[in-house]
């Protein structure tokens, strides 16, 4: 797998998977995602664009980058998962821990928009 | 059912075998003309099974031999997964494995909830010192 990150404005940043979600690919880049995600950076847009598989390993890895961004009072966004793949995310019921969007804008929009209601609630 | 004929593949418990497991799902599932998005379904649910067998299913640190068959008929498909593990079925919880945090414990069981949601039916039985687990999923033809 290949994981890269860009800088948008206002501080949020787009990281961008790219391949085969399955456990083998989601280890060879979550160190670079935690590096990624972690402190000052709050905002950041996960691009699942460019992977075609994913697995429980791979959700995981997600949640848990995402928890990690929540408690210093960040937040992330999945941005335009293919067909298969969202399917797989709603099956987990990710959907409804992290926003999903299928473009740019709504993902930004979510990024500045999104609120957890609860403040304790765990995934 | 064409178990007269199925396809099977042959693994050893080693992580490092997944990515070999999931292209011979591949290859197999389109030599039998089904669809992409069933293949997905069928390759997540393999490495999700295959996986929990080969953190749970041994105390040794031997070699042991994964084998998978592939087959259907109509508008069944059947995925058989067996390994001569301890008695185990990889769709029950696993044996305590203590989180470390509490994220980790709040996901636990994703895995065999997605193979629940993906499958239409699946069935354990221990038989000869061997856990076959069968995965069985209906699917729509292609163009239908």
């Amino acid at each position: 797998m290949k994981i890269d990150c860009e800088q948008l404005e206002g501080d949020v940043y787009r990281i961008s998977l790219l391949g085969r979600m399955d456990l083998p690919g989601t280890e060879e880049i979550e160190t670079d995602f935690v590096r990624m995600t972690s402190a000052p950076r709050k905002a950041i847009l996960l691009d699942l664009s460019g992977v075609n598989f994913v697995t429980s390993f791979a959700i995981r890895t997600i949640l848990y980058n995402a928890k990690g961004l929540h408690r210093r009072g960040g937040k992330m966004v999945l941005l335009n998962p293919d067909a298969s793949v969202k399917k797989i995310l709603e099956t987990a019921g990710i959907h409804t821990l992290i926003p999903i969007r299928p473009d740019l804008p709504t993902a930004l929009a979510a990024l500045a928009e999104v609120t957890y209601a609860d403040d304790d609630e765990d995934f | 059912m064409n178990l007269f004929n199925p396809s099977g593949l042959e693994i050893r418990n080693d992580l490092s075998e997944l990515r070999r497991m999931s292209n011979w799902i591949q290859e197999t599932g389109m030599k039998l003309g089904l669809p992409p998005s069933l293949l997905f379904d069928l390759d997540l649910c393999a490495n999700e099974v295959v996986t929990n067998i080969i953190d749970y299913a041994y105390e040794d640190h031997a070699c042991h031999a994964i084998r998978l068959y592939l087959a259907h008929e109509d508008c069944l498909v059947s995925l058989e997964i067996q390994d001569d593990g301890l008695p185990f079925n990889p769709l029950e919880t696993p044996p305590v494995v203590h989180a470390t945090t509490l994220e980790d414990a709040k996901v636990g069981g994703l895995g065999v909830q997605l193979v629940r949601s993906l499958m239409s039916d699946s069935r354990y039985s221990r038989r000869n010192g061997q856990n076959i687990l069968t995965l069985r999923v209906n699917f729509a033809p292609v163009g239908s």
